[in-house]
């Protein structure tokens, strides 16, 4: 299921300028001790929980791996992920607010946490007071990076935060979408077949593969070209197809994450790129951030009709029901991408 | 002063001060999973029930009551399926498909359990109500989406009141802060003795001083939610209240609720009623996803206490020592926990107020 409402607001937001939309990355463990907690089920690595616009002045609530996160903004600005369950009495930290100095509150009983998940105010305590050091919920590495808000999955994070998108181009769109597939099939669906099932094809090529694909299968990495058919017109009989303009994109995917690039060529030497994060939320659920640059006087067009056309798309649920086509469809495919992405 | 100075004086209960002791209750505490027996429950005011049928539930049992030449019958089915001869008669009413009710203190009181052990003496004393109830303007029904044992905590719960209903009830500061825990194998008593504390924001239209004394006396009948309480702020309004947790399901908690406000102007007595779906939203606001977290994750996870929790704590000890008995086919009442005793000192009904009528 989409999510239509965020979405909307996302995709008819349309074109915003790199500057604005880009933060710097800033340093997380500045007042933690290092204690961060694991997400056994999910591959080491970093996993995007939110786009970087939705953290304001309050906490939200996002799932991964079953587990619920209280994702918010501390004093100086940076984003904390820490458990979504007050370690008092299981009240959503989601619910609560942000202090002015940046501390977590629970709206039932006003226990406050910082960043590493101390507890480091009870409203009741005498001025002077501590908690005890025992009260702590679980906190879990979070860094911000090109508008999307990262969580590793091990206590000690590994690896590279993926790069930032807002480096490229000219204008940007972003989404998210709610698919009702495994991640292992989303992840499919975009290596090997990214313009249709976002409906990007008029950006990434969405129809029949007429060239490739072309892989370069790696230990973390595949990256795979493929030249497909623009749009994807239904063939009368064995005629050719009724518009034979292609599109070649270059897919890059991480195979811990799932974590995908792709990037292609648009006319009059526009370039599009898109970053295209996939965390699970449960077994048979997805959440999908998606991000969209275009360069060019030709790519600022494209992304205006792209909003459009995401935003009429989501209000009417057909962007979900489009995906998990394309994703049931990658788990019956035949491919050498996906076969090394299934371990086969 | 903070209420972080103040003495909880607990009562000496086994292991009720251990540290090690209290993590065991809070780890093993499952709200919704045992439906405790044998005690009446309110599950509607009086005045509601006339010749057209009401339907409410305990621990997900169909009660249909009605009123038949002026007598309140408490069906199992409903009068349809009663004209088709369709009947439950399951063992709640001994196969007869009826409850056995009865009308006191303004409610429908129902008995949930062995027919056999009802008796109208284990109905909980209510002093704070006349004997056949109040006018039909102080009483409501707030639903609740929570199990009826996290409502019943939440009534213990002092802190959420200094932060969650903050406006209406007052902040923590208060000159001296005293509470007192005490229980029986049968109820949890509360009371809360404050000085001087400051007149909450909710409060100034009515009360002229700048600030006041609190007693807060909460009695919790742990088998049946039945809340009795005497929130006297003195200059002020002192409210009796009665607050009953009926368990309809493990997500659903319904509170037929009556206030008998004392000691204040006739405006104040007939306003004060309207704050019940106010502070109930409140507490929504928080228990409804508790609820689910308490429900869904996993019950070996230990809740984190203060010693704010002293309460709490011994709500969830009292409600685990019932299911292990009832477990084990022990449905009886003992002496120190009868419900039908006189709670009038426990509530601290007689004390001598220094503002007298001020509100």
């Amino acid at each position: 299921m989409s999510n239509v409402s965020r979405t909307k607001a996302r995709a008819t937001a349309a074109v915003t300028s790199v500057d604005e939309s880009a933060r710097p990355l800033q340093p997380n463990k500045s007042d933690t001790s290092g204690r961060y907690t694991d997400l056994p089920a999910l591959n080491p690595g970093w996993w995007p929980v939110a786009h970087s616009g939705d953290l304001a002045d309050k906490p939200i609530g996002a799932r991964l791996a079953e587990t619920g996160l209280a994702i918010y903004r501390d004093a100086t600005g940076t984003a904390r992920t820490v458990l979504d369950r007050c370690p008092h009495r299981r009240m959503p930290l989601s619910l609560g607010r942000i202090t002015p100095d940046g501390l977590l509150q629970c709206g039932y009983h006003g226990w406050s946490f910082n960043g590493s998940g101390q507890c480091k105010l009870i409203p009741n305590f005498r001025p002077g007071e501590s908690p005890s050091a025992r009260i702590i919920v679980d906190a879990f590495a979070t860094e911000e990076r090109g508008g999307l808000i990262f969580v590793h999955s091990r206590g000690i994070p590994a690896g590279p935060v993926p790069e930032a998108l807002s480096e490229h181009g000219d204008s940007q769109i972003s989404g998210r979408l709610e698919v009702r597939s495994p991640h292992s099939s989303v992840v499919g669906a975009l290596a090997f077949n990214p313009g249709a099932a976002l409906g990007l094809g008029l950006l990434l090529g969405s129809g029949e593969e007429v060239i490739g694909p072309r892989a370069d299968i790696a230990q973390q990495q595949i990256s795979v070209v493929r030249e497909r058919l623009t749009v994807d017109l239904p063939r009368v009989t064995t005629f050719d197809a009724p518009v034979k303009r292609s599109t070649q994109a270059t897919i890059e995917i991480h195979r811990d994450t799932g974590f995908t690039f792709v990037t292609s060529e648009l006319p009059r030497g526009a370039t599009v790129r898109a970053v295209i994060g996939a965390s699970p939320v449960g077994p048979y659920r997805t959440m999908i951030f998606w991000q969209l640059h275009v360069s060019g006087l030709m790519g600022a067009a494209a992304a205006a009709a792209t909003a459009f056309t995401w935003s009429l798309r989501s209000r009417l649920g057909h962007a979900a029901r489009v995906f998990e086509t394309v994703a049931d469809n990658a788990d019956m495919t035949y491919d050498p991408v996906l076969q090394a992405l299934r371990g086969e | 002063m903070n209420i972080g100075e103040a003495t909880a004086n607990v009562t000496d209960i086994e292991g009720a001060g251990s540290r090690n002791r209290s993590k065991t209750i809070t780890a093993g505490f499952m709200p919704g999973r045992f439906a405790l027996r044998d005690a009446w429950f309110p599950v509607v005011h009086s005045k509601l029930v006339g010749t057209r049928p009401v339907r409410r539930a305990i621990h997900g049992e169909p009660i249909y009551l009605i009123r038949e030449g002026g007598i309140v019958f408490a069906y199992e089915d409903s009068p349809l399926d009663r004209q088709r001869g369709r009947l439950r008669a399951s063992e709640f009413t001994a196969g007869t498909g009826c409850w056995p009710a009865l009308e006191k203190y303004g409610y429908v009181w129902v008995w949930y359990g062995n027919n056999d052990n009802a008796s109208i003496d284990l109905i909980p004393h209510l002093p704070v109500l006349p004997e056949n109830g109040m006018p039909r303007y102080f009483g409501g029904s707030v639903v609740f989406d929570c199990s009826y044992e996290l409502n019943c905590e939440n009534l213990l719960d002092l802190t959420h009141f200094d932060f969650l209903h903050s406006v209406l009830t007052g902040d923590p500061l208060s000159e001296q802060d005293e509470i007192t825990v005490s229980s029986t194998s049968e109820t949890v008593t509360q009371v809360r003795r404050a000085t001087n504390r400051p007149v909450p924001k909710g409060q100034k239209w009515f009360v002229r001083s700048k600030s006041q004394d609190l007693v807060a006396a909460t009695i919790m009948h742990v088998r049946s939610g039945v809340c009795v309480l005497n929130i006297d702020w003195d200059p002020g309004v002192d409210v009796h209240m009665v607050h009953p947790c009926t368990p309809e399901s493990p997500y659903r908690t319904r509170t037929a609720y009556t206030f008998n406000p004392q000691h204040c102007s006739r405006p104040a007595r007939y306003l004060f009623p309207t704050a019940a779906h106010l502070i109930g939203s409140q507490d929504n606001y928080a228990t409804k996803p508790q609820n689910q977290l308490y429900q869904t994750e996993q019950t070996s996870v230990a809740d984190m206490n203060s010693r704010f929790d002293t309460a709490g704590i011994r709500y969830r000890k009292v409600y685990q020592e019932l299911v292990n008995r009832q477990q084990k086919g022990d449905f009886s009442y003992r002496d120190d926990g009868h419900p039908g005793r006189d709670v009038r000192q426990e509530l601290d009904l007689d004390r001598p107020r220094r503002g007298g009528r001020t509100a």
